[in-house]
């Protein structure tokens, strides 16, 4: 009872946090921050409370199957734990970023009701339920990025609440399907195949969790908002509340509601391979700290989703894990470039430099941080990626592994080329009292950066505590037996090919340009690949705004169809019009004509009456 | 028990004869009356709640032959529409005092709004079909005044072109039901149960439903109709009339009469292709009432689309929808008439902004499209979703897809809106909020649309029963 009870707090608190800061304006110093501290932690210890325990929750709700079901079980306190630990580092961060923000007890708010309503997707056992709080994070998205500085901010936030509301929407239908042919709404009991109508929603399930991990073709919003919505934000949601949101539920999909056929795991395969390449070919010729890194956002997120796919023990372990390491190295990088723009006031890689000496510890972390994600041993990122590329190898698909290992030269490249720029180098006039960020930001960033060493050199840890223990719903075989040891099999040495490649490429890079920053516009400007590149910036690939050409055209024509139908209706008026006016004519007031209408009509009746009564 | 029923359907329509009356004494007398008496009829209606659940139907029967008996009984489905009607129907009037203070005619205005009102009451309780086409035709006489209230010639027009394209409808659905009377000798819904109707007979029957509905192609008088006060269009062309052709179609189709299986194929494309073609209309349109107009038209489809379906799901889905929609469509378009008064501007590229100036029009206005939007935490999301899952479950998936597109112009049409009106560059740096009476007003509404998601367990238990009646199944 206790524990359901905790259980119902981790949704329950927040949310009145959140309310109740969005109603409290006090002038009491640090009030806000303080309560909010005191609260996120709480909800950590919280959940570590109940940790060991399977808890079940079912409050009669809406009726009709609805019902407030909620699960806290291996994977869903995983999830639910990484939600609260990232909340509250963020928000330590935010103490110092936000200060001077006008809006940000609103900021705070929003992160409170955000983490409720993470936590209630997370936690529901029942399709609906989980929609309900999956979908409401749409409201809080739109308004989280409007408080960017930024007078147009909310214009990428419309962008978000259009591209992720039209996924939500696919996913109700796919929960509505499967909620029809599963006879059940309870996540425990729905256990499909992906033939005929339930292939129609595993696609359309799919779409939505995809989506809210920011997946390729739903990706676009996420680098405007990097350039428009408070830095904070970034580090929040895209980097990993929405990712552990989205990963969670293309696991669940993949591997516990549908039991996909080898087309269908070729089909998320694809996503992914597409989602990291393509992501990270865009991240390459960035030349905004944030942009950049909102790329790569994107783009880890199709290694994650390539493990998923390949439906194997290692891959999904790999998948899982290296879910776990993005979240940890990319909220990492976003703190720190959130440190470099408060000391700063810019993230262009054109107006930094030489940022070594003056930011030291912000430096450090970066280097971890950026080891990990790409690739170095043996840091957490590297351990994942070796378990996805090992897990497309064995899959038999060389496309895939392929893919996989040209992203990771890619992603090496564009994080030396960004540590080059920003950190190495000179140093620009005007960043020469430049200082290092106050301890509340480098804190949080600290913390991410000691992870990433932990969770690779022990990563037993999370694999036998954490990911395997997680994993069992899936019912995969040889979970149990996957491990990982730093040795040198050929999976290493292809990580040494990789990351060399990308070294080179690196000193090739700059000595053609002759700067950092310039490192990738050799391959910026090669023959071929400048006209995509040039597209692709104008947003011609944009599925967004090609469709909003398209949707503007499919109105137009609607609109057309229903101003016919109006003009009908206008020109009967003045046709019924005339019939009365015709009518009155008859009207003459002649006896005589009278006489003959009546006449005529009595010959009419009694035709009528002698007709029928033969 | 008898007399609540009767209460709450002659309070309102005898007291609206007393309203000019005392409005040419007192303003303040009249409308503290006319909130009294849609307060009584609430109250009556409130009290006919509980026998109507424990399946102890009040009925009250006065025979009259020709097939004309007055046949009231408070069921629960009858009692649910009530509710809703009268709910928001004090609401809108509330509103009214301060939104129309400076009018003329405002004797006629609640005149016929509280007489409307009782028509509603007296609709939705009768079993006589005869009856609901006397409530039915009361109804499109006040609508027809009311929106001609300014008096330009041009709003008279618009009048008479409403006027004449629902009472067309009506005449239609008149002769369908005198054809349902030779075949089965009765007007009494209770006798036709189960009856299967002739075709001829529900294609007119449905004209007339649809024409009063607004559904493609009668419904563009109702875009038109935004001539009329924001309270009106708030209450006629979006939270009740328009739920009249609905709930007729509820009583006469759910449950009681049988029809042939084309209608199956035929109704649901006709308002597929109603919903999807007012949802692109209201994308293209710049006037403010005319877009959230289009939306009605949009939303009402999904509501036959619930009550089409052979689901309780979807049944239970279209008739939380009325509620739904009814609420926060109302909310959007008291939201707007506060726009329209501060700004005396309808045209959309002309605002901007407004968020700054009206924080508590734009935050109603926020909720209330989410609402209609079906974004939870809103209760339009259960009842978009119910109305979706039914008619999954019964065997129509492509048509919940076409539905979901439908739902997601809706998305894109509210956002658009509430995007030129309230957010960007300030076009009106010097507007203030409306008054305090009309912002409690949006503000109840959106707060009830807001409420209605979390609580949705108390209405969709009294929903399920109501459905649970309609289908035959306790």
């Amino acid at each position: 009872m206790m524990s359901q009870i905790i259980l119902m707090l981790l949704i329950i608190i927040p949310a009145a946090l959140g309310l109740s800061l969005l109603a409290i304006r006090t002038r009491a110093k640090y009030f806000q921050e303080t309560l909010g501290l005191i609260i996120a932690g709480y909800l950590i210890y919280l959940v570590i409370s109940i940790w060991n325990q399977n808890v079940l929750v079912n409050i009669p709700w809406a009726g009709f199957g609805i019902n407030l079901q909620f699960r806290f079980y291996a994977f869903s306190r995983l999830i639910a734990a990484a939600i609260t630990v990232f909340t509250l580092l963020v928000l330590i961060f935010s103490f110092k970023y936000l200060e001077e923000n006008p809006r940000k007890h609103l900021f705070y708010a929003l992160i409170f009701i955000t983490e409720a309503m993470a936590l209630g997707a997370v936690l529901a056992n029942n399709l609906v339920v989980m929609l309900f709080f999956w979908e409401s994070i749409l409201i809080t998205l739109f308004l989280m990025i409007s408080l960017g500085k930024e007078q147009k901010a909310y214009r990428t936030g419309l962008k978000a609440l259009i591209i992720v509301g039209f996924s939500d929407l696919c996913l109700m239908l796919g929960i509505g399907i499967a909620g029809a042919q599963a006879q059940t709404l309870n996540m425990s009991f729905i256990h499909l195949n992906t033939a005929g109508i339930n292939g129609a929603a595993f696609v359309l399930m799919l779409v939505g969790a995809l989506a809210k991990a920011g997946a390729m073709p739903f990706h676009t919003w996420i680098p405007d908002a990097a350039g428009d919505a408070p830095l904070p934000f970034m580090a929040l949601m895209p980097a990993a509340v929405e990712k552990l949101l989205g990963i969670y539920l293309t696991a669940r999909i993949a591997l516990d509601f549908f039991s996909p056929t080898a087309g269908m795991k070729l089909l998320i395969m694809t996503v992914g391979a597409a989602t990291i390449l393509l992501a990270v070919m865009m991240a390459l010729i960035q030349k905004d700290f944030k942009r950049l890194l909102s790329y790569h956002a994107v783009s880890q997120v199709g290694y994650m989703i390539l493990g998923i796919g390949t439906g194997t023990a290692i891959g999904v372990v790999g998948g899982l894990f290296h879910l776990l390491n993005n979240a940890i190295y990319k909220t990492g990088l976003f703190l720190t470039a959130g440190a470099v723009e408060k000391q700063t006031g810019t993230t262009d890689l054109k107006r930094l430099g030489g940022l070594r000496k003056r930011m030291p510890a912000t430096f450090g972390f970066f280097i971890i941080a950026a080891c990990s994600i790409a690739g170095v041993p043996p840091f957490n990122g590297f351990v994942s990626k070796e378990l996805i590329l090992e897990a497309t190898l064995k899959s038999g698909q060389a496309v895939f592994f392929a893919a996989a290992a040209l992203g990771a030269v890619f992603t090496a490249a564009s994080f030396l080329k960004l540590g080059h720029a920003v950190f190495l180098g000179k140093t620009p006039l005007e960043l020469k009292q430049v200082d290092e960020a106050h301890w509340s930001m480098l804190l949080p960033a600290g913390v991410l950066a000691g992870s990433c060493i932990l969770f690779g050199v022990w990563h037993r840890f999370p694999f036998d505590y954490l990911l395997k223990p997680a994993l069992a719903f899936s019912r995969l075989p040889g979970i149990g037996g996957v491990h990982f040891s730093f040795g040198f099999s050929e999976l290493l040495w292809v990580t040494v090919i990789i990351l060399s490649t990308a070294f080179f490429n690196h000193l090739l890079g700059v000595k053609l340009s002759g700067s950092g920053l310039g490192a990738s516009e050799h391959i910026h400007q090669a023959k071929g690949l400048k006209q995509l590149y040039d597209l692709a910036e104008a947003r011609f690939f944009d599925p967004y705004e090609q469709g909003k050409k398209a949707v503007g055209y499919l109105a137009q024509g609607l609109f057309t169809v229903d101003r016919a139908v109006d003009w009908f209706f206008e020109k009967l008026l003045p046709w019924l019009a005339w019939l009365l006016a015709a009518t009155r004519r008859i009207h003459t007031g002649l006896f005589s004509n009278y006489l003959a209408w009546s006449l005529g009509g009595l010959i009419f009746i009694l035709t009528y009456l002698a007709w029928f009564s033969r | 028990m008898e007399n609540a029923l009767l209460v709450a359907i002659l309070a309102p329509i005898l007291g609206a004869f007393t309203l000019p009356l005392l409005g040419m004494h007192s303003a303040k007398a009249r409308n503290a009356v006319a909130a009294a008496l849609l307060f009584l009829s609430f109250g009556a209606s409130l009290l006919l709640l509980k026998p109507s659940l424990s399946g102890d139907i009040v009925t009250v029967f006065k025979p009259a032959g020709f097939g004309l008996d007055l046949i009231f009984s408070a069921d629960a489905l009858g009692v649910f529409m009530a509710l809703a009607a009268t709910l928001i129907g004090l609401i809108v009037t509330f509103y009214s005092f301060d939104y129309l203070r400076r009018e003329a005619n405002q004797n006629e205005y609640y005149f016929l709004t509280v007489l409307f009102l009782g028509a509603m009451a007296g609709l939705v309780y009768s079993q006589n079909l005869v009856i609901i086409y006397l409530f039915w035709e009361i109804s499109a006489v006040v609508c027809w005044r009311l929106i001609g209230f300014y008096r330009e010639p041009f709003m008279v027009r618009r009048a008479d072109k409403a006027f004449l394209i629902t009472v067309g409808g009506a005449l239609a659905m008149l002769l369908g039901l005198i054809i349902l009377f030779n075949e089965y000798h009765s007007f009494d819904l209770r006798v036709l149960r189960g009856m299967t109707a002739p075709n001829l007979a529900v294609g007119l029957i449905m004209a007339g439903i649809f024409s009063k509905s607004a559904t493609l192609p009668f419904h563009t008088w109702l875009p038109d109709a935004g001539v009329a006060p924001s309270p009106v269009t708030a209450l006629l062309h979006a939270a009740v009339l328009v739920k009249i052709g609905v709930f007729v179609f509820a009583r006469l189709f759910v449950g009681g009469l049988v029809w042939e299986p084309v209608w199956d194929q035929v109704l649901p494309v006709v308002i597929g292709i109603s919903s999807i073609v007012a949802g692109g209309a209201a994308l293209v349109e710049n006037d403010l009432k005319r877009i959230i107009a289009y939306s009605t038209v949009s939303q009402l489809a999904f509501i036959f689309l619930g009550l089409l379906m052979d689901s309780r799901l979807a049944v239970a889905g279209g008739l939380l929808y009325i509620l739904t929609h009814g609420l926060a469509k109302g909310g959007l378009f008291l939201c707007a008439g506060i726009v329209e008064h501060k700004l005396g501007a309808k045209d959309i590229r002309q605002m901007g902004g407004l968020a700054r100036n009206m924080p508590i029009t734009a935050s109603a206005f926020a909720f209330c499209a989410l609402s209609v939007m079906g974004i939870p935490p809103c209760g339009g999301f259960f009842s978009k979703y119910m109305v979706i899952a039914g008619a999954v479950e019964s065997g129509k998936p492509w048509l919940a897809g076409v539905f979901i597109a439908g739902a997601f112009l809706t998305v894109l049409y509210l956002l658009r809106l509430f995007a030129k009106v309230f957010l960007g560059e300030p076009k009106f740096p010097e507007v203030k909020e409306g008054t305090a009476g009309m912002l409690w007003a949006v503000s109840v509404l959106a707060g009830l649309s807001l409420l209605s998601g979390f609580l949705i367990g108390y209405p969709n238990e009294f929903i399920q029963i109501a459905v649970g009646r309609m289908v035959g199944i306790e």
